[in-house]
């Protein structure tokens, strides 16, 4: 009996605690977790714990000071270029380890190890776009460049000197992330930084809608199809001004190319799982010269809108080493500072949106694939094969098959048992050709910029960077002014890749390459300003064919309109255009929808209000106005009805954007029958009774939102801006931030992107620049420096960013230094 | 008297053990000690003592650091668990990993009754 009483009193401790040691599925061990002091706690900092710290690196020859400000933005001194480029990839895996770790992982599609099977179609589909294989070339590249790798190699050797050379982490120093999600960090390597970089790529350039414009083209009679996807209008307003004269042409190396017109397919490509998520990313940049502002010395803007998440895609930082002195946005993972300035120049981007990604069906020989038509002949294919580890099952083995155009990435999946395995889409036998996957050198870009003095270093910087395709928008102090959009951009015939090409046509294959200077550029425009928002780059008259799956039309008419009215601009101008709210679409939509309604007023209704209240509207998207929802509301629900014909459940469509919506709607008569709803056999639906019934339907839905609670109207709560936390916990997260925008809209706060990084740099001595992001320098949610910023960003606060001239100055501000000898 | 010289002692060691130990459940080995060498009269006040002093040390240890950081991360980590507040998880976990410990504590009081 009394064995039995104490076998019962040791048993349950001891499954108990066997239990709580390890995890269930997606269950962490909770008692390693709940630890009070090696668990989560010790992810709790103590708020004011922020002494200086002296580490010792002399194993790796670095030395050099880092003086962290009260934003907690490192301003690193290195003795000397090795030593500085060490202490970023110490400094920023001490801040955001997890995130680096997360994103290389998301990129090389790694997810499956840690997330188990559900993210087993997501990493198949990252392997199949090549990711892994892209940054092995890019990695290739960079070996052949001595200065370079040896920034990496500094940059590698300081994020693993934090982790640990055998990853002597302890379990209370991971990030909670990590314990969370119960996996160990691991060491950092070249291939991961080729990874993050590459997924930017992605990030920015991986959309198309070649398979979409090739079904559309069979749906739509070529006068619509024209009308609605065109390749320029007549009102666009482009990067590069209309002063400029291209006087080239598309030289003899091109001859060749412009021979053939690209036939679509004369039938529908047989897939139903679409691609083509409408793009979100976007982002605005301006430079003023002298001439335009009140202190006479030009000023360069920039804000990158991309999906908004804690931690923050972007750190802060200040790197300086002799012979350079810079400051600004970095990305962690990446040695250098994408987005910056130092005391002579600053430099931004903002995407190109120009399609770099085209498909090629591909005819193989036989069931082997191992060989395909090119021309008259048959050219071989190569494998290589994938490897996915996933947690709790066995591991998934995939053969991807590779044309000299690059992987066929969609196809019937063979995993390591016989099985197969759905990929999410079935683009049978196509293969993808992507600019991301040519060997490149962004980071050189980067290193450049970061080094440059003037316009010409400016310019030779840039011409290394290959993809994603930017607009590099570039101020100095001496007075230049310049935008490009570089690139690396094949010679295309008109209409090449607008949809899916033979691939067994050599003609139809990529030739050459626009040449550096050819790309669309300018320095000091007559107007005085250079600016960018994902427009078209040029108006028609530049000699090469380009297309896009979404220029943007808006942002860069109320930029333009703004800077052309502006002058002696100041840093506050600059504040309230960044965050203008004006919302244009809005204007030129009710400028067609209003008048189409039976005035509700006439009659005692609820409608009569909103109908009034949208007529006297003043467009501006603001956080707390109720109208900017009655229109959201309007608006979305008359889209979808106009292109019901496009919501196919069996084939790949994508809908005309807002620009060319509205244009339809303005342009195509009432009753087109693109308006004729098709559900509806026995009824012929006109705009203005789709117009009518969407109205009808908006005040019958805000009615029932105002039965729960007023203010669920404020624009803010119904757009509904989250900053989710990148493992999509809501408790890390900033839910509902209270801020105004959308897209379309300067201020292009959206549901789940927005700017990313607003930077203001008024190029006088000293540099004089503001910036602000939605996050914290701090990636432990457990800081109060994780979110510290958001609120501020959310209302149109900015910081001064100090680029100290020396470690003295950056000494007399700081909060805490780390000293490395 | 010995039996709050043995429980305060218990919380004591038990507190420092969790510090300076990588081992999160090292708390039912110390309980089972205390309980061991303290020889408490039943076992109903071996599990009580046990509870207390497990219960105690993890709460102290909690809320001590917890001060330090403004609930910062155990607000975040409540809302994860879907627990009322930061100190109802604190309360939560202290309390199951208390009766973990009394009975091991329980455990010890078998054992020496011979």
């Amino acid at each position: 009996m009394r064995y039995l009483k104490i076998g019962i009193c040791l048993l349950i401790p001891i499954v108990a605690i066997y239990c709580l040691n390890r995890g269930f599925g997606s269950l962490p061990p909770l008692g390693k977790l709940m630890d009070p002091v090696n668990g989560f706690m010790a992810n709790a900092e103590r708020k004011n714990d922020l002494k200086n710290v002296e580490v010792d690196f002399a194993e790796y020859g670095v030395s050099g000071t880092v003086y962290f400000d009260d934003r907690l933005v490192p301003h690193v001194f290195g003795a000397d270029e090795k030593s500085m480029y060490f202490i970023q990839g110490y400094i920023t895996a001490k801040y955001r380890l997890w995130q680096m770790d997360i994103q290389t992982r998301a990129a090389a599609g790694r997810l499956s190890e840690i997330f188990g099977e559900k993210f087993i179609p997501y990493d198949l589909e990252q392997r199949r776009k090549g990711m892994i294989y892209a940054s092995e070339k890019a990695l290739a590249e960079l070996q052949k460049d001595k200065t370079m790798l040896a920034c990496v190699d500094a940059y590698t050797q300081g994020v693993n000197a934090f982790i640990g050379e055998q990853n002597e982490m302890s379990y209370a120093e991971y990030p909670i992330e990590f314990k969370l999600l119960d996996y160990k960090p691991e060491a950092w390597t070249h291939l991961k930084t080729m990874l993050m970089l590459k997924y930017m790529a992605s990030t920015l350039t991986g959309f198309d809608d070649d398979v979409e414009m090739t079904n559309l083209k069979q749906l739509l009679n070529e006068s619509d199809f024209n009308a609605l996807f065109p390749d320029y209008t007549d009102s666009i307003d482009p990067i590069i001004p209309t002063e400029k004269v291209y006087d080239y042409r598309a030289d003899s190396a091109t001859a060749n190319v412009a021979t053939i017109e690209n036939h679509y397919f004369n039938k529908v490509v047989d897939i139903f799982e679409s691609q083509h998520e409408k793009n979100q990313v976007g982002s605005n940049n301006w430079a003023l010269a002298g001439s335009k502002t009140k202190n006479g010395n030009p000023i360069l803007c920039n804000d990158p809108h991309l999906q908004l998440n804690l931690p923050s895609l972007w750190f802060e930082i200040q790197l300086s080493a002799p012979g350079l002195n810079c400051y600004g946005a970095s990305l962690p993972g990446a040695p250098a500072i994408v987005i910056g300035f130092n005391q002579n120049v600053a430099w931004g981007v903002t995407n190109a949106q120009v399609d770099v990604r085209d498909w090629y069906t591909i005819e193989f020989k036989d069931a082997q694939k191992s060989s395909y038509k090119y021309g008259n002949d048959w050219r071989n294919t190569t494998q290589r094969i994938e490897t996915i580890m996933v947690k709790d099952h066995e591991p998934i083995v995939d053969t991807v098959i590779y044309t000299h155009y690059g992987p066929i990435v969609y196809e019937e999946a063979i995993v390591s048992d016989g099985k197969t395995m759905p990929v999410s889409a079935n683009r049978v036998g196509m293969a993808m050709r992507w600019m991301a996957h040519e060997s490149s050198e962004e980071v050189k870009t980067f290193y450049l910029l970061n080094r440059a003095k003037n316009y010409d270093d400016y310019r030779e910087a840039i011409s290394y960077f290959s993809c994603p395709a930017q607009n590099f928008i570039f101020a100095a102090q001496d007075g230049d002014i310049a935008i490009t959009q570089q690139g690396k951009f094949p010679i295309k015939f008109k209409g090449q890749g607008k949809g899916v090409l033979d691939g067994s046509n050599p003609l139809n294959d990529y030739q050459t390459y626009i040449p550096f200077e050819q790309n669309p550029t300018i320095k000091n425009p007559t107007r005085g300003f250079c600016a960018s928002a994902n427009q078209h780059p040029t108006d028609s008259t530049y000699p090469y064919y380009y297309n896009s799956y979404d220029f943007e039309y808006y942002r860069n008419r109320i930029i333009n309109t703004s800077l052309t009215q502006l002058n002696a601009a100041t840093i506050d101008d600059m504040q309230a255009l960044q965050q203008n709210n004006f919302n244009l679409p809005a204007k030129e939509a009710l400028g067609v929808m209003l008048p189409l309604v039976n005035n509700p007023c006439r009659t005692e209704n609820g409608a009569c209000d909103k109908y009034k209240a949208l007529q006297e509207w003043d467009f501006m998207n603001d956080a707390e106005a109720i109208t900017p929802t009655y229109f959201q509301i309007w608006w979305d629900t008359l889209y979808q009805i106009i292109w019901d014909e496009m919501n196919s459940e069996k084939i790949a469509y994508t809908k005309p954007n807002n620009y060319f919506t509205i244009r339809a709607m303005r342009n195509f008569g009432n009753d087109h029958v693109l308006f004729d709803i098709v559900a509806t056999d026995n009824k012929k639906e006109t705009l203005a009774d789709l117009i009518q019934s969407s109205f009808d339907i908006m005040v019958k839905t805000v009615d029932s939102l105002t039965h729960d609670d007023e203010k669920q109207l404020a624009w803010y709560l119904h757009k509904h801006t989250n900053i989710m936390h990148i493992s999509q916990i809501p408790a890390f997260s900033k839910l509902a931030v209270n801020n105004g925008g959308y897209k379309n809209i300067v201020n292009a706060t959206s549901e789940t992107h927005g700017p990313s990084w607003r930077m203001i740099v008024e190029l006088s001595s000293p540099v004089n620049a503001f910036g602000v992001y939605p996050g914290g320098q701090s990636g432990n949610p457990g800081s109060k420096y994780f979110n510290n910023f958001v609120d501020d960003w959310a209302a149109g606060k900015y910081y001064p960013l100090n680029l100290y001239l020396d470690a003295e100055a950056a000494k007399k501000s700081s909060l805490f230094t780390i000293t490395f000898n | 008297m010995k039996i709050i010289i043995s429980i305060v002692a218990g919380i004591i060691i038990c507190i420092i053990a969790q510090l300076f130990l990588p081992i999160w459940w090292i708390f039912a080995v110390i309980s089972f000690a205390v309980s061991f060498f303290a020889r408490y009269q039943t076992a109903g006040k071996s599990f009580l003592y046990g509870f207390i002093i497990v219960t105690v040390s993890w709460l102290s240890l909690y809320l001590f650091k917890d001060a330090a950081n403004a609930s910062i991360m155990s607000d975040k980590m409540a809302t994860l668990f879907s627990i009322k507040s930061n100190y109802w998880l604190f309360g939560i976990v202290s309390v199951v990993m208390g009766i973990l410990g009394g009975l091991t504590a329980m455990a010890a009081w078998f054992i020496n009754k011979k």
